[in-house]
């Protein structure tokens, strides 16, 4: 019976999906026409289109539009078909078996297989290639293709959430010729997405131009993207107002009252399960004793933080690193500023006379460093001195992420909650840097990953929340907006709120 | 002047092309990280970081790694960056190109305002022009590039008064015109301060010319002034423009990394920040390498044109 709510839900979902989609998209008000290019600001380098190992946050719109996956994650965060037609999973959700659509060709005319599908996973599950979606995806045992357009994927233990797994942002489908060449695949492109690429210049401009055998009939309807590259933010901004770009693809907050106020522009903000936490190794003092922590969770006034630093472009967070919007999120109890407090638990923990630690920021993104001078003041009343040293982001990545006792990290969000424990709270988690690691909490986890019932799973879910609030692994002040701005005469422009998924075939200009 | 010594300085040239190497190869990897940790970032698990430094060759022993680089190059091989997956020499080519224009037109630009306004500002010493002349230059030198390029961009490029581009660039062979916009506020932030430095050079220069003896003779010769200024003057006080000139070009070189970094505009100085933060080591050499031919050749080139300005000047 569990296994058949899965089933159905999900080969529903497959059906529904391509009807669903575009109602879904297109709630602003008239027809949409065809033509024009679409011209959109980014801040930081687009230094690579490989889709393995890409991380940067202009990067994922490329690929997005460059390339397709097996499944897509939508606006309502739910996996729908792109590549994959449909899917069914075994009744212990071991064994699931996606059907392509038929007739998808590649931006230089061979068609799809389910060879090619192979040829990708096997090369993301390879252990020399570096692939940034391995995490998500090292429980496939096998890939293998039963005919043209069926593959099966066996897994070596269970995994409810493959289909989101599958639409993870550098899962994208490859040509099993694209991938004998590796180097090739950071400036050529052959996928199947809804754009080809025209030019690609790293320190400038990358374009890219509609593909007329995209296949959702009717997409795109623009002719062409521009993504400029603008290093310096007052550049980027002038050049937005003024018209010379219809979309900016991020805004920082302190930019985003003034930018969304101009004439002719429009903001969005879309809440998102984006978070800065402060990481505190757990294998040596202070941070061993929960005491300390959860001292340290009351030093920490999450309104004032949100109110300043995100322009109240954010919600506070209580020490959960799962955000309200995924599946089987429990409500947080609010965690109250509360100095006095702080002060009897760190004494209780025995330091009566408060605790003096550095913490490392890194510059960039600024948040990170804000945080902590903010923190800094509001802690300094509960009895924690706080040392802040910033430094740079390179140095930081080297030295201190993941080696060092006391810093801010930041992390986008995750599909679900098994991918967002997984990345950081597991004992065998991809990016463990807490030292935090409680047997009872993984097997939680495994068994979450294991049953396809959802009542089972809500329940499961409720309580690896329930420790997670307990033992405090993280300090979790915030979840941070995605904001984003677009010309009136831009329609349909939208980011998910992971932002790794944005429908840019969707997306039309007034004639 | 005569041949082996051209010779010799030309050889010296490539002894500090092979002591910078050595110097930023040996500085790069004492900086903590590797071009696999930046590309990878916070995707960096154990594995991935282990598979990508294979692929790229970093795991291989530090002297390997510097005569392997050394060997492609003696071959004309610059190798591949890291970070870009493009051939050095394709990358670092089109970037140097680029930043030669700004740094060509901001030259250009400066010496012919300079010269004339340091010029004027010996002859009517002491007068509104003088002052003027001066406290613009100081105005230029105190204000660094990044002050100045901001305030152009809020002056000349804000969107209520959007005279030129903020930002970006265009290439000149396709659009020379649309290029020059693009290139004014960069080249007029560039300018500003070189502008400054060799028009007081200038006045310097020659108002201490002016009040020389063999300038009075000619006065008493009766020549008239504007011989007496363009003929004797002026190319007598030119020498050390020139040399301030060619010192400029060093500073140029180091001006354009912010400048570019600010207007967007895709040159060496922007690529060779973008290459240090990511730790990618054979773009790093390439343009260290291209930035010490330069102002090499560009500090020959001054000596050889002092020597023509002045006949003392003698070399051998």
């Amino acid at each position: 019976m569990n296994f058949l709510t899965l089933k159905r839900r999900h080969v529903l979902m497959g059906l529904a999906a391509t009807t669903a989609l575009p109602s879904i998209s297109f709630a602003q008000s008239g027809q949409p026409v065809s033509g024009g290019t679409l011209k959109i600001s980014h801040s930081t380098r687009i230094a690579t289109l490989n889709p393995l190992s890409l991380s940067g946050p202009a990067e994922y719109p490329c690929i997005d539009m460059l390339y397709s996956r097996l499944t897509r994650i939508g606006f309502d965060s739910q996996p729908h078909p792109d590549l994959a037609e449909s899917w069914v999973a075994s009744p212990d959700a071991t064994e699931f078996t996606f059907t392509l659509r038929a007739g998808v060709t590649f931006h230089d005319g061979t068609p799809l297989t389910a060879d090619d599908v192979v040829a990708t996973y096997q090369a993301i599950l390879n252990p020399d290639i570096p692939a940034a979606a391995t995490s998500v995806l090292n429980m496939i045992d096998t890939v293998e293709a039963l005919d043209e357009l069926t593959v099966r994927f066996t897994l070596s233990s269970p995994f409810a959430d493959l289909p989101f797994s599958t639409a993870h942002a550098n899962a994208c489908i490859l040509s099993r010729s694209a991938l004998d060449d590796l180097t090739g695949l950071e400036t050529r492109v052959n996928g199947t997405g809804p754009f080809k690429l025209e030019t690609y210049d790293s320190a400038r401009i990358v374009r890219m131009v509609k593909n007329d055998n995209y296949f959702v009939r009717g997409r795109p309807y623009l002719d062409a993207v521009e993504m400029l590259l603008f290093p310096d933010l007052a550049a980027e901004t002038a050049n937005f107002l003024s018209g010379t770009t219809d979309v900016m693809l991020t805004v920082q907050q302190a930019d985003f009252e003034r930018i969304a106020g101009s004439p002719g522009i429009g903001g969005q903000r879309v809440n998102s399960g984006r978070y800065v936490c402060v990481v505190m190794r757990q294998d040596a003092e202070p941070w061993n004793d929960v005491r300390v922590r959860k001292a340290l969770a009351k030093a920490v006034d999450r309104q004032l933080l949100v109110d300043i630093l995100l322009e109240g472009l954010g919600r506070p967070a209580y020490d959960s690193i799962v955000a309200p919007e995924l599946q089987y999120a429990t409500d947080k109890p609010e965690i109250a500023y509360d100095p006095e407090g702080a002060r009897a638990l760190l004494a209780e923990a025995g330091y009566p006379d408060g605790i003096s630690v550095t913490m490392v920021a890194s510059d960039r993104p600024a948040i990170r460093s804000q945080t902590a001078i903010v923190m800094q003041q509001t802690a300094a009343a509960a009895g924690f001195n706080l040392d802040i040293q910033t430094m740079p982001h390179d140095t930081y990545l080297a030295n201190v992420w993941r080696k060092g006792p006391f810093y801010i990290g930041y992390w986008g969000m995750q599909p679900t909650i098994d991918a967002t424990y997984n990345l950081l709270l597991t004992s065998e988690a991809a990016y463990q840097d807490s030292e935090w690691k409680n047997e009872e909490f993984d097997a939680l986890i495994q068994a979450g990953r294991s049953t396809t019932d959802e009542a089972e799973r809500a329940r499961i879910y409720a309580e690896a929340q329930t420790l997670e609030l307990a033992e405090t692994p993280y300090i979790v002040p915030f979840y941070e907006d995605v904001l984003t701005a677009n010309r009136d005469n831009t329609n349909s422009w939208q980011v998910a709120p992971i932002s790794r998924y944005f429908y840019i075939e969707n997306v039309w200009l007034d004639s | 002047m005569n041949l082996s010594y051209l010779i010799r300085r030309l050889v010296a040239v490539l002894v500090v092309m092979a002591i910078v190497t050595v110097a930023v190869f040996a500085i790069t990897n004492v900086l903590p990280g590797n071009a696999a940790l930046m590309i990878l970032g916070e995707n960096a698990t154990a594995q991935n970081l282990a598979a990508l430094e294979r692929q790229l060759g970093l795991d291989r022993p530090l002297l390997v790694q510097y005569f392997d680089w050394v060997s492609g190059v003696v071959r004309g091989d610059l190798g591949m960056s890291l970070r870009l997956g493009l051939p050095v020499a394709e990358v670092v080519g089109s970037a140097f190109i680029n930043s030669m224009w700004l740094a060509g037109l901001a030259l250009a630009a400066v010496t012919v305002i300079s010269i004339p306004l340091g010029a004027l500002a010996a002859i009517k010493r002491g007068t509104v022009y003088d002052t003027g002349i001066g406290v613009f230059s100081y105005v230029g030198t105190a204000l660094p590039e990044f002050v100045t390029a901001t305030l152009l961009l809020v002056l000349f490029a804000s969107p209520a008064n959007p005279i030129f581009p903020a930002g970006g660039f265009a290439d000149p062979m396709e659009d020379f015109g649309l290029f020059l916009t693009h290139a004014a506020l960069p080249v007029a932030t560039l300018g500003l301060v070189l502008m400054a430095h060799i028009s007081r050079q200038v006045r310097s220069e020659m108002s201490e010319v002016l009040s020389s003896d063999y300038v009075r003779a000619a006065r008493i010769k009766g020549l008239s002034e504007r011989r007496v200024i363009w003929r004797h003057t002026l190319p007598n006080s030119m020498a050390p423009a020139v040399a301030v000139i060619s010192l400029d070009i060093g500073y140029l070189l180091g001006g354009i990394i912010v400048v570019e970094e600010i207007f967007a505009w895709p040159g060496l100085g922007r690529l060779l920040i973008y290459a240090l933060q990511n730790r990618d080591l054979p773009v790093i050499q390439a343009i260290t390498l291209v930035l010490a031919v330069v102002y090499a050749l560009s500090n020959l080139i001054s000596d050889l044109v002092i020597a023509k300005l002045d006949p003392r000047v003698r070399y051998g």
